[in-house]
């Protein structure tokens, strides 16, 4: 990944499961929010650290969202890479997975050790160096040379429900990133309750460069204090979540469907299934395409009694990304997708 | 008394060449079976010796005991002024809280060159005073291994049972032969007390094989005897039994024997204590009146008697351990209460010129460890670092009280300023705590410093790398390692795999940094990988565990990665008269009321990776193909194998039970990896 010395950029990873933000001021600040691991041969790396190798270049600043595995995974890789500067996090008990000990499910021993050697990482580096310490709540900054990075949440509000309920979605960090004009809002997996919450005490949310869209587009998270009344001018990045029933869903009325009706294009960093325009970067497509199966097509198998098996992306280090870069006024100079990447309109396909 | 009748020919043979080589310190070695009667005879050449005017000093210190090297100094300062060769004013530095044990040795060792003429050492097993090989006792071992180096290169005379090191030549040795003239001793009717009658039936009995037998054998069969008949036991005796199946049948007999009920707790009680008892101490001890059958059974067959009294065999000791000593906790502590009040009862009835009361007052001390009585343990006054070491494993192992354990360690090395072992576990058990961060690292690495070569000074230390989550200084502490001690090395012995690459890969396991944790055990020969399940467990976590970082983990842990395509493993090969057609193994992703998501692979074709991917069916789908539970019972983590057999479209679901992993071999996570965040708050 190539990036110009001048602009301000926004590099999001979402290889199908988790995602990293990077963020990269002209003056080398390098922040990194969160983190993810790259799948099959992707051999588990973390693309952010991959970056940082890339580049030569340690970060400035470190930023755990939420201790989920698809945000914490990878990122102990990227506080051992090194660097110097704030390390912000809200711990909270409620942030440790169940440990995974015990558990005959390698994926749970998995998440729930690979999120306390995060949080371990954190906790020491708190310890032995106290000027990192950024206990993250409202309100809360820290600046990296001309980068200002600004929690907006969570306030003692959503915490409290968030230990009412056990959502920690609810804990989630979501910043504001301002860099001479251009205002980056890393919505995290905030939800819509919480968008409310946010919106009281910061009123010009709208007012965005570029927006990581929350919770990976489910329809939870769509809120119209960030959704509404922007100029149309921003720049939105959204990651997949490719578990479960998987986001952003593409059918009517759903996560994708409402963000779309408020701002198009959106720049997802990738698709939770192969399909058949892998690799053929900038594919732009539509929502309905996507929802219909026909713009891409996903790699499918079929089985008998009429099942289908769904193939799942083959992510290596740099296919699941956007990088959008940005001048000091907030113009979207530079706009790189990975191979994986789809970029989605809402009824014309371009396809 | 039974005189053995090798040991008396070789006693004469001894005392011959010692008279002869007055003016030449020389060193005589007695080798022989365990219980060949090696001891007896040292313990005899020393009142010979002591009747010809010379100085014997037996130095028998507690076998496999921690503190076996600095006792077996206080006993050579006890017999050096004994004899005369010290003065009091000398004990006062033995006892000095103010000088290290190296001093205390130098002390020693000058005042045995200054009386080495007519002093004659008889050290009794010295490869036995180390304590055994358990995880944190090269510290022992080490000071027991100088002491005795020193014993045995001492200016003076000296004999040694057993085996002594390599590099020390002795001048004459001789192979004491395990036999009795059990005939003619088991009818010394002052021999056996109360079990006279016994023996005399027993060397009438026409029991076989029991003139080649060890005095200690003879003992036994004559206990068996007495708890189920002479007959029975020669029946039972044949042509000879192995001295352990002779305790066996023993222990079995007196179990439940209707006279014979206090014997077993009694050797218990007895076992505890490490030096020869008395009347007095056994009646202490509740021990059957020597009057009494189960008495005389007791003091003349199970134990010896001798100058101090009567004295267990170490073999006995060691079956009393193997059966719990036939009592329960609070009976063993009460019994060290009870030693330790008769051992302090008699150091404070001797003069202070009486050097006996320095090995009593140790014994003392030794006794209040053991009694669960941490204001005694307080008040207990050591004359070694090493008895504080000693407290401080206790406290830390057995009562698990860390904090006090690590007051003690602090204080240990306070004292013993190169006490590694003192550093080291200071840190160690406030690690364990998770306080004190601060003075965790300093004194593990000053531990390091001071012993570079103990190995798990090192992997404690990287343990509490990855726990604080510094991969990175891990990493480097880990490459020193390699460099310190040269590895991997095939020749190396296998304990340093153990207790370096063992614990630090499963830490690293737990907490998902599986590129190191690959390289830790990348490093590992394969011939000690055999051998050892626990690592091999650890392997097989790690296949499994990378398999879930690429988001392929399609198996439970229960499924062992080299076995897990050879399956399937729930759903049958045949379906009545249909064979098996295709199978998918997977996971379930997610279930909602309407949907299951399952995640699966396709079995791989060689050397390629399994083609993962998605199925998702209505629940009422997964219900009808489902054998062991439906969509609303199913839970989102669960491992699934669907099967398709021969002309059948719906495939066999099966649903691996959702248990606990049970894994015996797999290392344990000791102290708890997330103790620093639970202490913080950050988990529960």
């Amino acid at each position: 990944m190539k990036l110009r010395d001048d602009l301000f950029y926004l590099i999001v990873f979402g290889p199908g499961f988790g995602e990293s933000i990077v963020l990269r001021t002209p003056e080398t600040g390098w922040v990194v929010v969160d983190g993810c691991r790259l799948p099959g041969a992707g051999e588990g790396q973390s693309p952010a650290v991959k970056l940082l190798q890339q580049h030569e270049a340690q970060w400035s600043a470190v930023v755990l969202t939420h201790p989920h595995l698809d945000h914490a995974s990878g990122l102990d890789d990227v506080l051992a890479h090194g660097g110097n500067g704030p390390i912000g996090c809200y711990p909270h008990p409620l942030g440790l997975p169940q440990s995974g000990n015990t558990a005959d499910d390698p994926e749970a021993a998995y998440r729930a050790g690979s999120v306390e050697q995060v949080l371990a990482a954190i906790h020491d580096c708190w310890e032995q160096n106290p000027e990192t310490r950024w206990e993250i709540k409202r309100d809360t900054s820290r600046t990296v040379g001309p980068l200002r990075l600004t929690a907006l949440h969570p306030d003692s509000n959503a915490v409290r429900q968030a230990e009412v309920s056990g959502n920690r979605n609810r804990l989630s960090t979501v910043l504001l990133a301002e860099w001479k004009n251009c205002r980056l809002l890393l919505g995290a997996d905030a939800e819509a309750t919480d968008w409310a919450s946010i919106a009281e005490e910061y009123p010009d949310l709208a007012a965005h460069t570029a927006l990581k869209y929350p919770h990976h587009g489910s329809a939870g998270a769509w809120h119209a204090a960030y959704a509404t009344e922007n100029d149309g001018a921003a720049t939105w990045l959204m990651t997949p979540y490719n578990r479960g029933h998987k986001l952003p869903r593409f059918e009517d009325g759903q996560g994708l469907h409402r963000a779309l009706m408020a701002h198009a294009p959106i720049h997802l960093t990738g698709l939770p299934a192969r399909h058949d325009l892998q690799r053929r970067t900038p594919f732009e497509t539509t929502r309905q395409a996507l929802r219909d199966g026909h713009a891409p097509q996903a790699a499918t198998k079929s089985l008998p009694g009429g099942f289908n098996m769904t193939i799942k992306p083959q992510a290596t280090a740099f296919e699941g990304f956007v990088a959008a870069g940005f001048d000091a006024d907030g113009n979207l100079i530079d706009l790189q997708r990975g191979a994986g990447a789809v970029t989605i309109n809402e009824e014309t396909s371009s396809a | 008394m039974q005189q053995l009748p090798e040991a008396v020919g070789l006693e004469q043979d001894l005392i011959t060449d010692l008279e002869s080589a007055r003016g030449s310190a020389r060193l005589w070695q007695i080798q022989g079976s365990p219980f060949a009667g090696k001891s007896s005879l040292l313990r005899g050449l020393a009142i010979t010796l002591r009747d010809k005017g010379q100085s014997p000093i037996l130095v028998q210190p507690p076998a496999r005991a921690a503190d076996a090297g600095v006792m077996a100094m206080v006993e050579v300062a006890v017999g050096l002024h004994s004899h005369g060769h010290i003065g009091t004013d000398k004990l006062a530095l033995i006892r000095s809280d103010e000088k290290s044990w190296l001093d205390k040795l130098e002390a020693l060792k000058s005042w045995l060159e200054d009386s080495a003429e007519g002093v004659v050492l008889l050290c009794d097993e010295p490869e036995h005073w180390h304590s055994s090989a358990e995880e944190d006792t090269d510290h022992f071992r080490q000071q027991a291994s100088a002491v005795i180096d020193w014993l045995l290169r001492a200016p003076c005379h000296r004999v040694v049972t057993g085996a002594v090191e390599s590099g020390i030549r002795s001048h004459r040795s001789w192979h004491l032969k395990a036999a009795s003239n059990a005939r003619d001793w088991l009818h010394e009717s002052s021999d056996w007390g109360a079990l006279a009658d016994t023996a005399q039936a027993l060397a009438r009995s026409g029991v076989r094989n029991l003139e080649s037998r060890s005095p200690l054998e003879v003992r036994l069969l004559l206990a068996l005897a007495e708890a189920i008949t002479v007959d029975a036991a020669v029946r039972w005796w044949g042509q000879g039994k192995p001295r352990r199946e002779l305790s066996r049948k023993l222990v079995e007999a007196l179990q439940g024997h209707p006279a014979m009920d206090a014997v077993l707790p009694a050797w218990g009680r007895i076992s505890l204590s490490r030096r020869p008892l008395g009347n007095a101490e056994l009646d202490v001890l509740d021990a059957p009146k020597a009057a009494s059958r189960a008495g005389a059974l007791l003091r003349y067959c199970l134990m010896y008697p001798e100058a101090q009294g009567y004295r267990l065999h170490e073999l006995l000791k060691a079956d009393a351990r193997d059966n719990a000593y036939w009592l329960s906790a609070r009976e063993r502590h009460s019994a060290h209460r009870q030693l330790y009040d008769r051992y302090c009862q008699r150091f404070e009835q001797r003069n202070a010129d009486d050097a006996m009361l320095l090995i009593e007052e140790c014994e003392a001390f030794h006794h209040a460890m053991h009694t669960n009585d941490v204001a005694l343990m307080q008040r207990a006054r050591p004359y070694f670092a090493t008895q504080l070491d000693i407290v401080g494993r206790l406290l830390s192992r057995e009562r698990r009280e860390y904090r006090r354990a690590a007051e003690v360690f602090q204080r240990a090395h306070r004292w013993e300023p190169h006490d590694a072992y003192a550093h080291h576990y200071q840190a160690y058990n406030l690690d364990i705590l998770a306080e004190q961060s601060v003075t965790v690292e300093a004194h593990y690495r000053r531990a390091i410093e001071l012993e570079p070569d103990n190995v798990w000074w090192h992997s404690r230390w990287i343990s509490y790398l990855i726990t604080r989550g510094r991969a990175q200084q891990t990493h480097n502490a880990w490459l020193e390692v390699l460099d310190q001690f040269g590895l991997p090395d095939v020749d190396i012995t296998p304990s340093v795999y153990k207790h370096l690459h063992t614990w630090i890969g499963r830490l690293l396991l737990h907490r998902g940094q599986l590129d190191m944790a690959d390289e830790v055990l990348q490093g590992i020969p394969d011939s000690i990988i055999q051998s050892e399940p626990g690592l091999q467990a650890l392997k097989r976590r790690l296949t499994a565990l990378l398999q879930a970082r690429r988001g392929e983990a399609f198996f439970p842990f229960s499924i062992a990665p080299d076995t897990q395509w050879n399956g399937p493993h729930l759903a049958p090969s045949r379906q009545g008269e249909r064979p098996l057609d295709h199978w998918l193994p997977g996971r379930v992703d997610a279930v909602s009321e309407d949907e299951v998501v399952l995640h699966v692979a396709e079995p791989p074709r060689q050397d390629e990776r399994p083609q993962a991917g998605t199925i998702e069916m209505a629940t009422h789908q997964f219900n009808a193909c489902s054998e062991d539970t439906t969509a609303e019972r199913l839970q989102a983590g669960q491992f699934v194998e669907l099967a398709w057999y021969a002309d059948q479209e719906m495939p066999l679901i099966r649903v691996h039970p959702a248990h606990e992993l049970h894994d015996p071999d797999l290392p344990p996570l000791f102290p708890d990896p997330a103790r620093y965040l639970r202490r913080s708050g950050w988990v529960t």
